[in-house]
């Protein structure tokens, strides 16, 4: 009887933990947020989209992600990049993704294709972490290797977009993986 | 003169440690404290050096108490587990026991010695939360967690940085910060027996930060019952604790930080009410029948202050000034019949304490800390038990001076500190602490040696006072004098894979002099001083971080006694023959725990934890009790953002195979084991916004 019980747990808890999912570790969240943070140091924005003189806040778009927005929300708390200050917003498709100045959309997004269309027309970075983001013509794809966080860039995306990187962070963007 | 000497002795620092104005600011990129406060200011280079997963050993290399035995939770994995309260977390901790003490109040045992009474210091937040009478902490749905940050753990002596009641183990409650909460959640959680309710808890966390000012406010109303189940007592009466022996729980803890100035007040009201009694039989009246309970109830009023200067980056002050008054064990008779409560015992204890600290530290990371602080106690008996003291206690002091050292050699990191403590009651104490450690890439390595102590409180004194008044009392007693352990451990890590870590380390603990609550015939308490205990013990850890699906931890421990002069924690038949020399009263030999986090969606994740404690001895009034291995089984559903953003629904089934764990008394008090909580279902709400 004692032993049909610890089978039984052993069972239980060995079909729970085969699910598999998406979320990710705070610690990681906490890197890339750091990222899109230091990635933006390095991008001009045309005067349209944001005045080189003015002070109007810089958005960051947060899609469907929970964890990143709070973890931007929390990295980002007062910091500003070149006297814009930057804010932290989750977005929806319907939204008007236009305003967004950075788009972030995360690994597990269903509709990552949607977004970089919804965009395509307007300067905002994006930066995601499926290669399907990359080769749909995303700009900045992060990904993991070797337990470090690495960054691929798409030049053409962001000229395509009127963004314009600086040389230093197309010396400090890697191959994407193969 | 008196100048003079801080000059030279400033000047023989500043030439033993060459100083670099960056020196603070240079720890390793992969140490858990630069990545938890300090990523955002790495740039991209340095970022992406930053591993994304932590091994053992780089957490062992970077974190405060790097040379000691650590445990870090994070306030994450409390709320995976849907944790509903700290024993739920802190059960899976390698080590840690828990046990009834006496009227339904549970606390802590660690590595097979009894640490409930001051030999465990818990705080929160920097303010100790140890009640200053005798020591104890209460647990049972007393503090909070939706604020938790994380838990940092010595599960070993600390003393020599935390003083006493710190003696064989430290945890510390972090809250978040302001920034980290910016804004208001508040969570509900009610949970329920088969037989009855279980508990129901509200809890408000609530920070935002306004340019240079941070505020932060939590806060806990909860009610819960111990147990659902029959308690018997030695004599076979009984009662159903699933309507009584409640506890109740109100926390506040408010924090307001400007610049480099941070303070804190923290307020804490727990009571306990108990049916079981104080030892082997139930309250009742002369002719045996229940009349009455006990309410037991613990309060702390604290704050604590700290001021932080830099400077240079090399060079920090840290000045820190505590206060609490505190109002433990007041205990208040209560009648079944309506008769009026009564005031058995009231006792205020106002706890002062002054610190200052200066850390020199050199761009290698070799550290220099020199501090002293001055702390006192004193009691206030307002009203003592019948034939209880009615005179003044005396304030209790100590001075203490400290100086901590770390060196990175090329083959070891050498850390040695030392503790001088001159105490008004208790003479003068000086305790050294020395560790190796090294980090080789994949495997790390920490010896460690460590002296601890555990000084008397006013409570003992009250007790053997109180003892020496009793016309009842045969021969007058001495006060006792201060416990001391000697601890010595050894870690091993090796990190298998990026995300796979194992540690094991082995601990020999022997304590002398130590303070032994004793009864005698006519049930009168006192305290003595008995030669020794000694236990070893191994613990082992492996932690499996799965990156997008979750975590699995699995840990082991064990324990046996290699010496033990103190009848009241041996093993003794009715006989008074010892029939378990390697075991100690209330302890499990092996304890196994495992925790899984798994992530279906990334909104919905499922936490099973499995808890196995093999069987532990202790007693019903003299008769020796045997309790069977035990398994508690535990899942939790959390489901975060459901229907709209912010909204979060967890339901928790605990000890879902009804296992019944039971609270086993650490000593021989002839307190009945105290029935632990059965199965129960949890459901908790949160909102944040």
């Amino acid at each position: 009887m004692r032993m049909l019980k610890l089978i039984t747990k052993s069972v239980f808890v060995s079909a729970l933990l085969l699910s598999q999912g998406w979320a990710m570790d705070q610690r990681e969240l906490t890197i890339k947020a750091a990222y899109l943070f230091r990635l933006s140091l390095f991008v001009e924005w045309p005067p349209s989209s944001l005045n080189p003189t003015g002070s109007e806040p810089m958005l960051f778009c947060v899609a469907g992600d929970q964890g990143m927005h709070e973890s931007l929300k929390t990295v980002l708390a007062d910091k500003s990049i070149n006297r814009h200050k930057v804010e932290v917003t989750e977005v929806q498709l319907r939204d008007n993704l236009s305003a967004c100045h950075l788009l972030y959309l995360p690994r597990h997004l269903q509709a990552t294709q949607a977004f970089l269309k919804a965009v395509a027309l307007y300067p905002v970075l994006t930066v995601g972490e499926s290669e399907a983001f990359y080769s749909q013509g995303g700009m900045i794809y992060l990904y993991n290797k070797d337990n470090r966080i690495r960054f691929a860039i798409n030049e053409q995306a962001a000229k395509k977009a009127g963004l314009e990187l600086r040389a230093q962070l197309l010396h400090l963007a890697d191959q994407p993986p193969s | 003169m008196k100048g003079k000497i801080i000059k030279n002795l400033v000047s023989c620092l500043f030439a033993l440690f060459p100083l670099h104005e960056r020196a603070l600011a240079s720890e390793q990129l992969s140490c858990d404290r630069v990545a938890e406060t300090d990523i955002v200011d790495l740039d991209l280079s340095e970022l992406a050096e930053v591993p994304v997963f932590l091994s053992a050993n780089q957490k062992a290399t970077c974190t405060e108490q790097a040379a000691g035995i650590v445990t870090v939770i994070s306030g994450q994995e409390i709320r995976n587990m849907g944790a509903r309260d700290l024993i739920d977390v802190l059960q899976l901790v390698p080590g840690f026991s828990f046990g009834v003490d006496t009227s339904n109040v549970v606390g802590l045992g660690i590595r097979g010695f009894q640490a409930h009474e001051g030999k465990v210091a818990v705080f929160v937040d920097g303010i100790n939360l140890n009640e200053h009478r005798f020591g104890t902490t209460q647990f049972g749905n007393h503090f909070p967690v939706e604020q938790i940050d994380r838990i940092e753990i010595i599960r070993g002596p600390g003393s020599i940085i935390h003083g006493n009641f710190a003696e064989m183990g430290v945890i510390n409650i972090i809250s978040k910060s302001a920034t980290q909460i910016d804004g208001v959640k508040v969570s509900g959680a009610y949970g329920r027996f088969e037989r009855g309710e279980a508990r129901k808890n509200t809890e408000l966390v609530a920070g935002k930060k306004w340019d240079d000012w941070e505020v932060t406010l939590s806060g806990k109303y909860g009610e819960a019952h111990r147990s659902d189940r029959i308690y018997r007592d030695a004599a076979g009466q009984s009662f159903d604790m699933s309507d009584s022996n409640e506890l109740e729980s109100r926390m506040i803890n408010l924090g307001v930080k400007y610049k480099d100035v941070d303070f804190r007040v923290l307020l804490d009201d727990y009571s306990v009410d108990s049916r079981d009694g104080f030892a082997d039989r139930i309250f009742a009246d002369a002719e045996g029948n229940p009349n009455r309970y006990l309410t037991n109830r613990f309060t702390t009023y604290a704050a604590n202050l700290n001021y932080q200067h830099s400077f240079t980056e090399a060079i920090q002050l840290d000045l820190n000034a505590q206060f609490s008054r505190q109002n433990p064990w007041e205990r208040t008779r209560k009648y079944f019949d309506g008769e009026s409560p009564l005031l058995r015992e009231r006792v205020f204890v106002d706890f002062y304490k002054f610190d200052a600290k200066t850390t020199f530290a050199s761009e290698e990371g070799n550290y220099l800390v020199l501090g002293n602080s001055f702390a006192f106690d004193k009691f206030d008996i307002r009203k003592s038990e019948d034939g209880g003291l009615n005179t003044p206690l005396p304030t209790f002091s100590d001075y203490t001076a400290y100086a901590e050292a770390s060196y990175a050699f090329p083959w070891v990191n050498l850390l040695a500190g030392l503790r001088f403590d001159a105490y008004n009651e208790y003479g003068t104490n000086l305790a050294p602490r020395f560790a190796l450690t090294k980090d080789f890439g994949r495997f790390h390595f920490k010896a460690l040696y460590s002296q601890a102590f555990r000084i008397p409180t006013g409570g003992n004194y009250q007790k053997n006072e109180e003892y020496n008044l009793n016309p009842q009392t045969a021969e007058q007693i001495s006060q006792v004098q201060p416990e001391k352990t000697h601890t010595a451990e050894i870690e091993f890590g090796y990190e298998v894979l990026d995300n796979l870590d194992l540690t094991v380390n082995l601990f020999d603990i022997r304590s002398k002099n130590i303070i032994l609550y004793q009864i005698d015939d006519q049930n009168n308490d006192f305290y003595i001083n008995a030669a020794g205990q000694n236990t070893q013990g191994i613990e082992t850890g492996l932690r499996y971080n799965g990156k997008d699906w979750g975590y699995l931890e699995l840990d082991y421990s064990f324990y046996h006694a290699t010496r033990n002069t103190a009848d009241k924690y041996k093993i003794l038949n009715t006989g008074e023959a010892q029939i378990h020399d390697q075991l100690n009263v209330g302890f499990p030999t092996h304890k196994v725990t495992f925790n899984a986090h798994a992530n279906i969606t990334p909104s919905f994740s499922v936490n099973p934890s499995l808890i196995f404690i093999s069987d532990r001895f202790g007693y019903t009034g003299n008769a020796l009790t045997h309790h069977d291995p035990a398994w508690m089984a535990n899942v939790y559903f959390r489901y975060q953002n459901l229907l709209t953003r912010g909204l979060e629904v967890g339901l928790g089934f605990y000890d879902i195979f009804n296992e019944r764990f039971e609270y086993v008394q650490p000593y021989n008090g002839g307190h009945p084991a105290l029935p632990g909580p059965s199965r129960e279902i949890m459901l908790k709400l949160s909102y944040q916004y």
